[in-house]
């Protein structure tokens, strides 16, 4: 059987029909459609210690958090823009941006024709990856079994770990960059931003400049801020809190209250994904593994009301 | 047989008329086999993030219209109509997202209505099989006498089982489609709709309204029907979705 949400691109699923009935007064409920895209703005952690394993590494403690950090990525976009596609036409439902801070620096982590790009139509970024790579992947033979099979695997941007953590300086640049988009869409969905680290910032307390990019707002609601840890100190992983209690240090505990509270749509997901939600429950994850982050993007970008 | 029928579809706000993935076969009024005549229609609505899902719907409601409105025969012509998707959707050097697309395959509702004479001389009987939300309404004298599949707007809020363009052991029609059949009297209409306006018909009818005398009135023009739908949208009582609706008036005996 075939529901719609069994396909991650499949259309009809409760995030669409479920905004129905919904008042259009409720928040995070604006119509994401051409005429007015969403924009997901990822910050990715490129220090040195991202050069660590990956929590949860099936492979033996070989896959580095940075490496992981950029399949992840590269996965969701690509993902992004085949559902956005339309026969050999990628509507522009979105305009994504990944910003890489590390070494000091602290900008656009897009390579090839979009290098330098903050924002970027998801159908430019369809037609520019910088490379396409091969890869296996396992997939249904329509009988219950499972075959490999080649598959092309674009890359728009690669790992990298190197130098320090410039966490404050990446949300002041994403504060620009929503701000500017808020400006431009001041009815439309307001904008998500992932932020995904393994360790404490070491330009300052970055609760404040967090603070200030959650106050950005459209008519629809304030931008959402989303933090995915992974602790170069280990520890259990933890999906969703919705307290601080049971986190295991200082620096969690303050990407705990970054973060802002789930939608309700995303709450609605997370619960259908098999997670325990409460209604307080933030998107912020703590050493998950790549299977929870997939699922962290694909709850945590997901509107209510795609068109 | 006696029956008037009409549809009218209007895409969604914002989308060009060619973007509009609910379609329908209507209406096909023949010999049953048997001597006696039968109508049949479908509907369909595509799902909006694949591709070539407009392609589907169109295939599968043409489909059940051909089978007589017989499941058996659409499932047994089922696998030619999937290799037709194929075919009339494949092209050499695609981009890669356009291939990996197409590999999702397409997927829709379907809702298909066959309306026979019976040996009651006094009504007809309609059944109809239903994959998804697509709904249909047994109206008499302006008061829904009953609903199929849905019974209420919490059953819309539900992920819709949709047909795929694309085999699957676990995809048994058989499973997936449910069937309803009853009496269909001079006086009664029929109404099949796509899941935003079947949404509304149920909101109107939980909320007390008069749902029906509404649509009586809009039903009489496409130009009407579209004012309609426009209106509804910009008060946000319907949801910006292509809106389409088949009725059928009985007029028999």
């Amino acid at each position: 059987m075939f529901f719609a949400d069994n396909l991650k691109s499949c259309p009809k699923g409760q995030w669409l029909i479920s905004s129905a009935l919904i008042p259009p007064t409720m928040p995070y409920n604006a119509e994401i459609s051409r005429a007015n895209p969403g924009c997901f703005l990822f910050l990715v952690d490129q220090s040195a210690s991202m050069a660590d394993p990956m929590p949860g590494d099936s492979g033996g403690g070989t896959t580095k958090k940075s490496e992981a950090t950029a399949d992840v990525l590269n996965k969701f976009l690509q993902n992004l823009v085949i559902k956005c596609g339309k026969g050999e036409e990628i509507r522009d439902w979105f305009h994504v941006g990944v910003i890489g801070y590390g070494d000091s620096k602290v900008g656009s982590a897009f390579g090839g024709a979009i290098s330098g790009r903050d924002l970027v139509p998801i159908s430019e970024i369809g037609k520019s990856p910088s490379r396409i790579e091969e890869r296996n992947r396992k997939i249904s033979d329509g009988a219950g079994g499972l075959v490999e099979q080649r598959i092309k695997f674009p890359v728009w941007f690669d790992a990298v770990a190197n130098g320090g953590t410039p966490m404050c300086q990446a949300l002041a640049k994403a504060n620009e960059i929503v701000s500017a988009w808020v400006g431009k869409s001041p009815t439309g969905f307001p904008p998500i931003v992932v932020n995904v680290t393994d360790g404490e910032a070491n330009d300052g307390d970055p609760s404040q400049n967090a603070g200030a990019l959650k106050s950005v707002s459209t008519t629809d609601g304030n931008v959402l801020l989303f933090n995915i840890h992974l602790s170069s100190k280990g520890g259990a992983a933890i999906d969703y809190p919705d307290a601080e209690v049971g986190l295991p240090d200082d620096f969690a505990k303050t990407l705990f209250n970054m973060s802002s509270l789930l939608t309700e749509t995303m709450q609605t997901m997370a619960i259908q994904k098999g997670y325990k939600i409460t209604a307080n429950s933030r998107g912020f994850v703590f050493n998950s593994d790549l299977v929870s982050l997939i699922d962290f993007l694909d709850i945590g970008t997901r509107p209510s009301n795609l068109r | 047989m006696n029956l008037r029928s009409g549809v009218y579809s209007l895409h969604k706000a914002g989308s060009a008329i060619e973007d509009n993935e609910d379609k329908y076969a209507l209406p096909l009024v023949g010999d049953a086999g048997n001597g006696t005549t039968q109508f049949v229609c479908a509907l369909s609505d595509g799902a909006t993030e694949m591709s070539y899902s407009a392609l589907w719907a169109e295939l599968i409601a043409t489909g059940f219209c051909e089978s007589k409105g017989s499941i058996d025969e659409f499932e047994r012509i089922l696998p030619d109509i999937r290799k037709q998707w194929i075919t009339r959707t494949s092209k050499p050097d695609l981009p890669w997202y356009a291939e990996q697309k197409l590999a999702l395959g397409a997927f829709a509702t379907l809702l298909g209505l066959k309306i026979e004479e019976s040996d009651n001389s006094e009504e007809l009987v309609f059944t109809s099989y239903a994959v998804g939300d697509t709904c249909l309404f047994h109206i008499r004298n302006a008061a829904l006498i009953a609903s199929f599949p849905a019974t209420n707007h919490h059953q819309l809020l539900n992920r819709p089982l949709l047909l795929p363009s694309r085999y699957d052991s676990r995809d048994n029609l058989a499973d997936m489609v449910k069937v309803e059949t009853a009496g269909f009297m001079k006086g009664d209409r029929l109404i099949l709709a796509t899941d935003a306006v079947s949404g509304w018909i149920f909101s109107e009818v939980e909320r007390g309204g008069a749902p029906f005398i509404e649509l009586d009135r809009v039903i009489r023009s496409e130009l009407e029907f579209a004012a309609w739908i426009s209106a509804l949208r910009g008060e946000a009582k319907i949801k910006n979705d292509d809106c389409t609706i088949i009725w059928i008036d009985s007029e028999y005996p």
